[in-house]
């Protein structure tokens, strides 16, 4: 289900939400049915102008996630993700930027959580309407707190 | 005297055809590009540190037809003369163009809803919102170096 605000000036807000339609999680007893209206949630802002280019967004949802060993077992787990994006036009040139925060936080006692964060910049210099000189880099850190 | 003619307007649209109306638009694109590409085997970094020994190194190269990002769709939008609010609706399919997959079409942007003076509600297959935050900052989107081997979406 989706909202999509009308344009507020430049900005414009949107609201997302969807069941989890019965999706089975884990390994039993560590196990979960998603059988709620609003297993996944999202909101976002965005603005765009000629010049500026900014969005954060912010999902809750839920996938899998597979314990090593000693545990070896798949548990539900609790993801968020949290995404930010700017990008600018001088003249020929856009710049963008991205930032993204990934949290998988396991539903198992003593499990550690997973902290991820990915990055990306890139750029575009218009040589002609039809022809752009792209370059991009993007790059992702993980870090798991705790014993897995 | 426009209210005289508001009845006849949901009269008009169940009996003309639908030429007779604004017609539906149908759109699609064929995006084939010719991809050399040296990256890990499952494009996403996370399966691909699954499958390796020790000694391996995680990239594969290659040359390939690939059809990026190619569909077909037909979307509207039908005042409905009630409150200001029209109907909406997209169904786009994504066509396989280049005959890799075993699946001919696959399920994109699809929808049906209502525009209203306070927005726009619709339901369906949508991309989330994390994902649509990329806005066009994605210079290589939907190419071999999408952002989406190193991010989630």
């Amino acid at each position: 289900m989706n909202w999509v605000s009308p344009n507020l000036g430049n900005l414009v807000l949107k609201a997302q939400l969807a069941p989890g339609e019965q999706d089975e999680l884990g390994t039993p007893p560590y196990d979960e049915t998603k059988d709620g209206l609003a297993d996944i949630y999202a909101l976002s802002a965005t603005w765009n102008s000629d010049a500026l280019y900014a969005a954060l967004a912010y999902e809750h949802g839920y996938t899998e996630r597979a314990l090593p060993a000693p545990v070896s077992l798949n548990v539900p787990a609790d993801r968020d993700v949290l995404r930010g994006a700017l990008g600018m036009r001088v003249g020929n040139l856009s710049l963008g930027a991205i930032v993204e925060e990934l949290r998988l936080d396991p539903d198992y006692p003593g499990a550690s959580r997973l902290d991820g964060t990915s990055y990306l910049l890139s750029a575009g210099l218009a040589m002609s309407p039809r022809l752009t000189l792209k370059a991009q880099g993007a790059a992702s850190t993980v870090t798991i707190w705790g014993t897995p | 005297m426009n209210t005289v003619h508001r009845g006849l307007i949901p009269a008009l649209l169940v009996f003309l055809p639908a030429s007779a109306l604004a017609a539906p638009q149908f759109y699609g694109r064929i995006d084939i590009a010719l991809e050399g590409t040296d990256d890990y085997p499952s494009r996403t970094l996370a399966s691909a540190l699954d499958d390796m020994d020790e000694g391996d190194s995680p990239l594969r190269d290659g040359w390939f037809v690939e059809a990026y990002n190619s569909y077909l769709g037909v979307r509207d939008e039908v005042p409905l003369d009630v409150g200001g609010l029209s109907l909406i609706y997209q169904l786009e399919a994504g066509y396989d163009v280049d005959g890799d997959s075993s699946d001919t079409f696959t399920t994109r942007n699809s929808y049906i809803g209502l525009a209203t003076p306070w927005g726009r509600v619709f339901a369906g297959r949508y991309d989330s919102l994390v994902k649509q935050a990329e806005g066009k900052l994605d210079q290589f989107n939907n190419t071999g170096a999408d952002m989406q081997t190193v991010f989630t979406s």
